[in-house]
């Protein structure tokens, strides 16, 4: 026999398993021309090398690792369902090495079909994802998706790379198993899972924890350093739950006579059990792959839809000036200069003072500037002492505004003490939400309107620095809106370090224009929600694939038992009753629990937002609520199109 | 009083592709009465299988028509047959039809759950028949974990639990041993004195010549039948095994 012989064969198997075999060389291909595009895309001339493509080329990495574990994963479940299959030509006197050269060709032949087929849609549709991708980033200079024999290179490589380790795995397989393995079926001769309590009881603990630190932290470098371990708990969890948990608590309900014994639950659970120990990977492996959707979804989606908040929050006018030395006379002398030069702009609704904030105790109408003594962020009031120029105030007299409406009559701070003129309600030049956006997680928001200059820079003085940890140096600020040339934002730009270069001790300034933050912003949060879209379509192929096989295999197994059941008088109608309700707690409990982590993550998520200076909450609430709604949408739609797999095959064994 | 009547049975298998028709039975007509004994005799591949499916409606004949109590089970609704099924038919398969899911309790009770009846009175049966069958010691296995016999007795036991008027038994003795044959043979025959009907497919002549009435088919026909009467086992044996021979010899027997 020459090897165009097996070649015939692997041919006719492939053809023979079309079933198995399209869904999975489908997603091989988009999985190809997905990495391909996005490779090609970090290569890009635009992108590579250039921060708005450090993110592009993460996702490279994700995807080539995801690929990797995905198909290797789906590939071992074919090579299961044909395990007897190939345990017969063993039989039958192929040899093992006939058998492996079988499957080389089989692997081979995919491997060319979808490496060539996603590499040239890749390159007819990489100009639309590129648009698609500019559209988020803004415009560039370079407006064509590149197509480079670099990119073409790597992309063949790694996938070759992937299905030369799937064909080793199979044909290690073959080689390693005694003819008789392979014969049995996979479900005769199963045993039933034991119920593993003290796993299950781990994964209660570990999802428990994980729950309770996404609640519990709300201090922000504590929710960055935590946040991965959470995400562990809670994944761990997920398993231990799902493989362990769920075959304890059908136990449980077996051991339940009363309960057991009534038509529906005596066939649920008892399939339940078996179905749970060959699919409970999948179904957590879909609960994960779903949250991973969601979460990447709401959170890079609301990132790049609150831009404009916070290029509002950092840069609330058209320039922003910040000017501090660190001897307030020389702050006089530089102030004045500054508001000379800045004469000639045309400045619309100008906003000029001195301030400075820091976090601080409150206690018998004294400002502490203590934070030694507050331990936790939530704790602490965060201060802002402001002064300008043209203020109603008298000496020793303030205006102070509380966001949660305490009222005080005097007030302390540093050596001095104050007559409260005035509790506002509300604060001149902020509206309301600009000031809520100030409070990332403090007790609360005190900002205090102060009679002088000098007042301001004696209360700061009287801090002692080694006590803090938060604290922002005192500034001469100068704020407006108005059309600028890039000629007259580069005279900005160098104009306080000209001004202060001759100024005595040491000096700080900012400049910052809204356009261009808004620019970097669009760039940088762009390319992420790019990113989040992208890796969730991934992650959504995937989805659909585990769900469909796990359909497939479940029908096999399931179609045979169902047949008995009817042949023994349970009715058409309740077959299909007891399928359905049972396909559906199936389907719907990954869904349920990746919207139960998600309730739980959000918090956590929106913390570290805030460090982005993402802090429209209701915009995160929002965008959270319609992605979950939009992908229970196409949940939904995978599940009914893969349970027609399902029924199609149940039937097609049905006599009746 | 007839509890059966099969009219006139053909029936032919189109093969997946509709390429082959095998026709398996030809023109069969023969009725059962109430508390009646019958075997079914004939050689492997004669259409034994295939006619006890027709009777319990698992299958429908290509032509021809099965009245049971005076009803035409064609006439009647999928959800009926199922119900009488579950209430009062015991179907012994050949390949026994465990299910890999149920402990062989669960497997027994079976058909018990499906008709609602209360855990006391599943307990009760499943002591008495278990008893009956000898696996009162393995009930708690699961199906993959006992032997072909065992196995066998398993489905007899969820055959006959729900007393069901009539038994459809394919070689129930099929994979058992003499003791356990004779065993079985003997509840049957109990069963059959409390007033159940059986209708038994066979290959041994030692089972048949329990029955009251052998029926032996051949070529897709009702060949032959002999009645009991008042023979012992041993004059029904030897009948019964002539007609054998000469069946075999492919001559008509008149
Ligand atoms: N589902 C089917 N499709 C096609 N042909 C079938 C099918 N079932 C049975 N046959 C054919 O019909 C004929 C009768 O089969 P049946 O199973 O009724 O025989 P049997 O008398 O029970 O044999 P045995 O004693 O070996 O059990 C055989 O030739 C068989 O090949
Ligand atoms: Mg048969």
């Amino acid at each position: 026999m020459n090897s165009f012989f097996y070649l015939k064969l692997a041919l006719t198997n492939l053809k023979k398993h079309s079933k198995m075999v399209i869904p999975y060389l489908l997603t091989s291909t988009l999985f190809v021309m997905m990495f391909y595009v996005i490779l090609s895309l970090s290569n890009h001339s635009e992108f590579y090398g250039r921060t708005r493509g450090v993110l592009l080329a993460f996702g490279v990495i994700v995807i080539a690792i995801f690929a990797f574990i995905f198909l290797f994963y789906t590939n071992s479940f074919i090579i299961k369902q044909r395990r007897s299959e190939l345990g017969i030509y063993n039989i039958l006197g192929m040899e093992k090495k006939h058998v492996s050269l079988t499957l080389m060709f089989e692997t081979l032949i995919m491997a060319l079909i979808s490496i060539s087929v996603g590499i040239l849609v890749g390159s007819l549709f990489g100009q639309a994802i590129f648009l698609a991708l500019m559209k988020m980033v803004g415009e560039l200079p370079v407006m064509y998706f590149e197509i480079t024999w670099n990119s073409i290179k790597t992309t063949i490589l790694l996938f070759l790379f992937i299905f030369l380790c799937t064909m080793v795995y199979n044909i290690s397989r073959i080689h390693l198993s005694k003819p008789i393995d392979l014969l049995k079926s996979k479900s005769e001769g199963e045993k039933e899972p034991k119920a593993k309590w003290f796993m299950a009881l781990i994964g209660l603990v570990c999802l428990g924890s994980g729950y309770a630190i996404a609640i519990l932290i709300t201090n922000p470098m504590e929710v960055i350093m935590l946040f991965f371990v959470a995400v562990i708990l809670v994944m761990i969890g997920t398993y231990l739950l799902f493989t362990a948990g769920s075959i304890a608590l059908l136990k449980l309900m077996r051991k339940n006579k009363k309960y057991y014994y009534q038509t529906q639950h005596f066939i649920s659970v008892s399939n339940m059990i078996y179905r749970m120990k060959q699919n409970a990977v999948g179904l957590a492996n879909i609960c994960i792959l779903s949250t991973m959707v969601l979460v990447m979804l709401s959170s890079t989606g609301s990132l790049f839809l609150g831009i404009e908040d916070s290029v509002q929050l950092i840069t609330p006018k058209d320039a922003v000036l910040k000017v501090g030395t660190d001897s307030f006379k020389e702050m006089i002398k530089v102030d004045q200069s500054m508001m000379e030069e800045l004469k000639s702009y045309d400045k619309k609704d100008f906003v000029h003072n001195y301030q400075f904030s820091a976090t601080a105790a409150l206690a018998n109408e004294t400002i502490q500037f203590k934070n030694k003594t507050l331990t936790y962020e939530s704790d602490a009031y965060y201060v802002m002492l402001v002064a300008n120029d043209q203020n109603d105030l008298k000496e020793n007299e303030v205006r102070v505004y509380f966001d949660d409406g305490t009222k005080l009559e005097t007030l302390s701070i540093g050596n001095k003490n104050y007559h409260v003129a005035e509790n506002t309600s509300s604060l001149k030049g902020y509206e309301e939400r600009d000031i809520t956006r100030f409070n990332p997680g403090f007790k609360g928001l005190v900002y205090v309107e102060m009679p002088s200059y000098k007042d301001v820079y004696d209360a700061y003085s009287s801090i002692d620095e080694n006590e803090f940890t938060y604290l922002n140096q005192p500034s001469f600020n100068y704020m407006f809106d108005g059309e600028l040339s890039d000629q007259q934002k580069e005279i900005l730009r160098q104009l306080p370090s000209n001004i202060m270069r001759q100024a005595e001790g040491g000096y700080y300034y900012h400049v910052s224009f809204q356009d261009d933050l808004r620019k970097e912003q669009y760039e940088f949060f762009g390319s992420f929600f790019f990113l989040g879209v992208f890796l969730s379509i991934l992650f959504m192929i995937a989805t659909t694939l585990i769900m469909y096989y796990k359909q497939m295999s479940e029908g096999l197994d399931d179609g045979k038992r169902y047949e008995i059941l009817q042949k023994v008088g349970l009715s058409h109608e309740e077959v299909k009753k007891t399928i359905h309700s049972q396909i559906l707690i199936v389907f719907f409990m990954p869904l349920v629990m990746a919207g139960i982590h998600i309730l739980f993550a959000f918090n956590m998520i929106y913390r570290m937002f805030e460090m982005f200076g993402m802090i429209n909450k209701l915009l995160f609430m929002e965008i959270t609520a319609g992605v979950f709604v939009i992908f229970s949408f196409f949940y939904f739609i995978t599940y009914q199109c893969t349970s027609k797999v399902y029924y199609q095959i149940i039937s097609s064994r049905r006599r009746t | 009083m007839e509890l059966l009547e099969a009219k006139n049975i053909k029936k032919i298998y189109t093969t997946r592709f509709g390429g082959n028709q095998v026709q398996a039975l030809k023109n069969v007509s023969f009725s059962v009465e109430e508390n009646e004994y019958v075997a079914i005799m004939g050689e492997s591949g004669s259409g034994k299988t295939t006619l006890l499916n027709i009777l319990a409606s698992l299958d429908k004949p290509t032509s021809g028509e099965v009245v049971l109590r005076g009803k035409k089970l064609n006439a009647i609704s999928e959800k009926e047959i199922s119900a009488f099924r579950r209430e009062h038919l015991g179907f012994v398969f050949q390949d026994f039809n465990l299910l890999d899911t149920f402990s062989v309790k669960d497997n027994i009770l079976l058909p018990l759950v499906l008709s609602k009846k209360s855990i006391n009175e599943m307990e009760e049966r499943l002591k008495a028949v278990a008893s009956a069958l000898n696996i009162q010691d393995i009930l708690n296995k699961m199906p993959y974990e006992i032997s072909g016999g065992q196995r066998q007795r398993v489905a007899v036991a969820r055959a006959i639990i729900i007393k069901p008027d009539l038994v459809l038994a394919d070689e129930p003795t099929g994979a058992l041993d003499s003791r356990n044959t004779d065993e079985l043979l003997n509840l049957l025959n109990q069963i059959n004195e409390a007033g159940q009907t059986i209708l038994m497919v066979t290959h041994s002549t030692k089972a048949a010549s329990h029955a009251k009435r052998v029926l032996f088919i051949k070529d897709g026909e009702v060949f032959h039948q002999l009645y009991k009467g008042d023979l012992t086992n041993a004059q029904m044996y030897q009948k019964i095994s002539d007609v054998l021979t000469l069946l075999a010899k492919g001559e008509q027997y008149e």
